[in-house]
């Protein structure tokens, strides 16, 4: 049993954080396109925004909405690591005390 | 209160927060500091920028600041490890509920450290109510975000009974764990001193007639929200009786849009009032206005309908003022006085409260008596202590060990598969530095923690995505560069590396480098061409807008170059690269300038910046000069036979690359062997020319038909952008290889460093070292002028000599032994340990 724990445990931090690393820079690399777009439309060509009249707003408004979903990823990750991070640090804790346990028998 | 041995870390950051800051909840994280400085307990503002700390700095006199760094975690992170049992440090989430919703709340850091987190709860009116204050269904999403990290903390600490009710119920979490501390009042909330007369201050505040009359003023510091209630103020108002109405003013503050303004002046209509003779409507006001307000004002009162704690009622008790509220949510709780509260929902209950409390003595007594009660409870030294006693009863929610921060650093830049040759090299880079300093490879709670990259790929002018970059070390995670201080915090790295160079794949590190700068965490330049010409024009291009290129290109001039630059370029095209490198022009100086340090490959290069930035009149930060890494010894093949007459160039073909001189001095050469005994001839008869790499447009036409010109059009090819291997087989058949470049400014080659490793002997001007110690015969290479006549001398040499051509391939194979990737990483490590962290922010910039 604890050999296969000790198996797992590894495996599963691995592909687990990984997973999450991954997830985290794929939303990442959404919300900056966004950004980015939001940046050029709003900074950079007054042509641009001469020329969008009543598009422009319609467009900032998706953007924007882009925006909150891709900080709600990104939040949900925050959230999912930091559960991943407390179990681990919880399994820690368990398999010493375990450790201690089988020392004092 | 005696001082604990482990301070309390408090989340300072909304202190500057875009809307937080003038908001309550900046308000409370400066009168929590404050609180906890009166009381003397041990703590640590994290501020994550100069502008914060400015802002404590000026708001709370002797607050404990620091850096929201990994260094400054760690410290906290030794001193409570020492301490045996071991007691995780308390850290003081502020901005865990703020709306709009925050990202990174409890950054990495102390998750990483297993401090114990708990969140300042406000309120949940937005989830409470979210059809009206998550409107939009993205904005809702977001905000559910926060219940399931709510639930991973270990406790709460709510500003009112009421709050930590509705967050209990709302966000599912367990109401023992929430403890409540309140909340305080400014000191600057205070009666009137002697001598001080307050109308003197309200002139643009109250209409001129009432100024002059000073009428008892009714003051409501209300918002447009439903929920404030504000026009169920006016309505009561409208039911008061109209001699009390003459002796007394309804002063309504309240920052206003528009349409508010109009929806309660048509309800003051309905109640057949008159706006600006029976009620103002102040709009936003300034601090010192709204104090002398409260300090003249007969009764303030405060109708809201649900509120997390309700400051205005303290705020105006603070100034001596009495006042009234309503019977529900927190209020009854701030003011905790029966006779002081009404039903809000009862406009009539709302007017009798007001008539009472400004015509009825007694009354007004046992008013005041239960406004000076409220201010001697909520003060912030009691509710900073509260927090601390609360904290320490609570304890963690859970047990563990302490946890372990490794050093954490971030490279930015191009890597393998962006069109620089910089990209190559930082994939090697980071590569080396992870297999070197990574320990095992294990990350959080590693019992070796050693460095813990991430890598930030700068795709710029680059179609690949971030995902089909090779970063190749597996414990490094990969962002794209622009993610850098916007979604993933600058401020969870002991330092940054960007790498620089001056074309177009550069441009997202250029600007990551600008926004952690603002952060104040380091940010290690690393230099590979002292210029962002290419850079700079590169983005100008590319807007689609030439006025709008014109602007930046000039903007830049104006932050970078000297006036007697400037002048150089007058009536010249700006937007030409070529132009601009031909009148000294790097464009690098006003980013070098906010770097913690410099690191360049050659003397030269760091004289240059030693100019630049002494032109600017800046200071200059400390400079590396490191040579460029050798790759891994590329060809194991010792024999000269089989490198007979190849002749390489590898690299971004442009005219600043000098083709024209390495094909004026192959053909002289060839006219050279010619002339000389049978192998010469033979030699020359299968000499060739092979240009590895991409070809600026344009560019081919322009070799191939000077190759025509000489007749060589049978001996050049153009690869083109080749594969790894393909390269490889291409330097590994190469005899001598010549790279040449105009306008250096005392950068290093990749490529030159690839030839080495290779062990083709190269030809090249740019005088850097190929090792920290330098070497024999300059580590491989030969050094020749821009002359095509001396270049064709060495070229024939090397094509026919074999002693020199082994003995200078033997100099460059031994110069890449000595330093590859992994002297490189070491060096860089210890640099950036040695530059270190800038100290805590002090009190005043």
């Amino acid at each position: 049993m604890g050999t296969v724990k000790n198996l797992l445990r590894p495996l599963y931090r691995r592909t687990t954080i990984a997973r999450v690393s991954a997830l985290e820079a794929d939303l990442a690399q959404t919300r900056q396109l966004v950004a980015e777009m939001h940046r050029v439309l709003m900074e950079l060509n007054h042509e641009i925004r001469g020329g969008g009249e009543q598009v422009l707003p319609l467009f900032l408004g998706a953007a924007d909405r882009l925006r909150l979903d891709a900080d709600t990823a990104i939040a949900a990750t925050e959230v999912i690591e930091r559960q991943l991070a407390l179990l681990d640090a919880r399994l820690e804790h368990f398999e010493t005390l375990a450790a201690g346990t089988n020392a004092a028998q | 209160m005696t001082a604990r041995p482990v301070p309390v870390l408090v989340d300072a950051r909304p202190v500057d927060h875009p809307t937080a800051r003038h908001r309550g909840i900046g308000r409370y994280v400066t009168g929590l500091l404050s609180g906890l400085v009166t009381a003397d307990i041990e703590h640590v503002a994290l501020v994550g920028s100069r502008t914060e700390a400015d802002v404590l700095a000026e708001a709370v006199p002797g607050a404990s600041l620091d850096w929201w760094r990994p260094a400054t975690i760690r410290r906290v992170l030794d001193r409570a490890s020492s301490s045996s049992p071991w007691m995780p440090p308390w850290y003081v989430a502020t901005q865990a509920m703020l709306h709009p919703v925050t990202l990174d709340p409890i950054p990495r850091l102390i998750t990483q450290a297993r401090f114990a987190v708990a969140a300042v709860m406000y309120d949940v009116i937005p989830h409470r109510y979210p059809e009206r204050y998550l409107v939009d269904p993205a904005a809702r999403r977001l905000a559910e975000v926060r219940a399931p990290l709510v639930r991973t903390m270990d406790a709460m600490v709510a500003i009112s009974e009421f709050a930590a009710d509705t967050a209990s119920d709302v966000l599912n979490v367990d109401r023992d764990r929430i403890a409540v501390i309140g909340a305080g009042v400014e000191t600057w909330f205070s009666p009137a001193p002697e001598g001080h007369d307050p109308w003197s201050r309200l002139g643009d505040v109250v209409p001129g007639d009432v100024l002059a009359s000073r009428r008892g003023l009714v003051v409501a510091v209300t918002g447009g929200d439903e929920r404030k209630n504000t026009e169920g103020l006016i309505r009561a108002w409208g039911r008061l009786d109209a001699d009390l109405r003459d002796r007394h003013h309804l002063v309504v503050v309240a920052a206003l849009a528009p349409a508010v303004r109009d929806r309660w002046t048509h309800v003051a209509h309905e109640s057949g009032m008159e706006v600006g003779r029976e009620i103002t409507f102040t709009g936003g006001i300034s601090d010192e206005a709204l104090v002398a307000l409260l300090r003249v004002a007969r009764v303030a009162v405060m109708p809201s309908l649900e509120e997390g704690f309700g400051l205005p009622v303290l705020e105006a008790v603070a100034c001596g003022t009495p006042a009234i509220c309503s019977r529900v949510s927190s209020l009854p709780e701030v003011l905790a006085e029966p006779a002081a509260t009404f039903d809000p929902h009862r406009p009539d209950a709302i007017a009798a409260a007001i008539q009472a409390a400004c015509e009825d003595p007694p009354h007004r007594e046992r008013l005041v008596e239960a406004g000076r009660r409220a201010a001697e409870r909520w003060r912030w030294d009691r509710v900073a202590s509260d927090m601390v006693e609360a904290l320490h009863r609570l304890g963690p929610r859970h047990w563990s060990h302490p946890g372990a921060l490794s050093r954490r650093m971030a490279l930015v830049g191009p890597f393998e598969g962006s069109g620089s040759g910089i990209g190559t090299y930082d994939t090697e880079f980071a590569r080396a530095l992870g297999a070197d300093h990574t320990g095992d490879g294990d990350r959080a709670g590693d019992d070796h923690p050693g460095i813990e990259l991430d890598a930030f790929v700068d795709t710029s002018a680059s179609p690949l995505p971030v995902r089909d970059t090779e970063t190749a070390t597996p414990p490094t995670r990969r962002f794209p560069a622009g993610a850098l201080a916007r979604s993933i915090p600058a401020h969870g790295y002991d330092a940054v590396i960007v790498a620089v160079g001056s074309s177009s794949h550069h441009l997202a590190s250029v600007a990551a480098a600008r926004r952690v700068m603002r952060t104040g965490v380091p940010v290690h330049l690393w230099i590979h061409e002292a210029s962002l010409v290419g850079a700079e024009v590169g983005l100008a291009h590319r807007s689609g807008s030439e006025p709008w290129a014109r602007c930046h290109v000039s903007a830049a001039l104006e932050a970078n170059e000297t006036p007697q630059t400037r002048a150089r370029l007058e009536g010249r095209d700006i937007l030409d690269a070529e132009t601009l490198h031909a009148a000294g022009v790097t464009l690098i100086g006003d980013l070098a300038r906010g770097a913690a340090s410099l690191i360049v490959s050659s003397p030269d290069a760091a004289r240059v910046l030693e100019r630049t930035l002494g032109d600017l009149g800046a200071k200059v930060p400390p400079i590396l000069i490191l040579p460029l890494a050798h790759p891994d010894r590329l060809d194991d093949d010792d024999s000269a036979t089989r490198r007979v007459a190849r002749v390489v160039t590898v690299g971004w073909l442009a005219p600043n690359k000098a083709p024209e001189l390495v094909l004026d001095a192959f053909s002289k050469s060839l006219e050279i062997l010619a002339a000389g005994d049978e192998r010469a001839r033979q030699i020359a008869a299968h000499a060739d020319v092979v240009v590895v790499g991409p070809v600026q447009p344009g560019q081919d036409a322009v070799v191939m038909s000077q190759a025509r010109t000489l007749g060589l059009e049978d001996r050049i090819r153009l690869t083109g952008r080749v594969d790894r291997d393909t390269y490889r087989d291409l330097l590994a058949t190469a005899r001598v290889a010549i790279q040449l470049r105009r306008d250096a400014t005392g950068q290093a080659s990749a490529a030159i460093a690839d030839l080495v490793a290779a062990g083709v002997p190269t030809l090249t001007n740019l005088d850097v070292a190929s090792t920290p110690d330098g070497g024999d015969l300059n580590g491989g290479r030969i050094l020749v002028p821009l002359d095509a006549t001396v270049i064709a001398s060495q070229m024939t040499r090397l094509l026919l000599d074999d002693d020199l051509w082994t003995r200078t391939r033997q100099a460059g194979l031994a110069a890449a032994s000595s330093w590859g990737f992994a002297h490189v990483a070491t060096a860089v490590a210890n640099w950036v340990d040695d530059i270190g962290v800038p100290p805590a922010p002090a009190l005043s910039s």
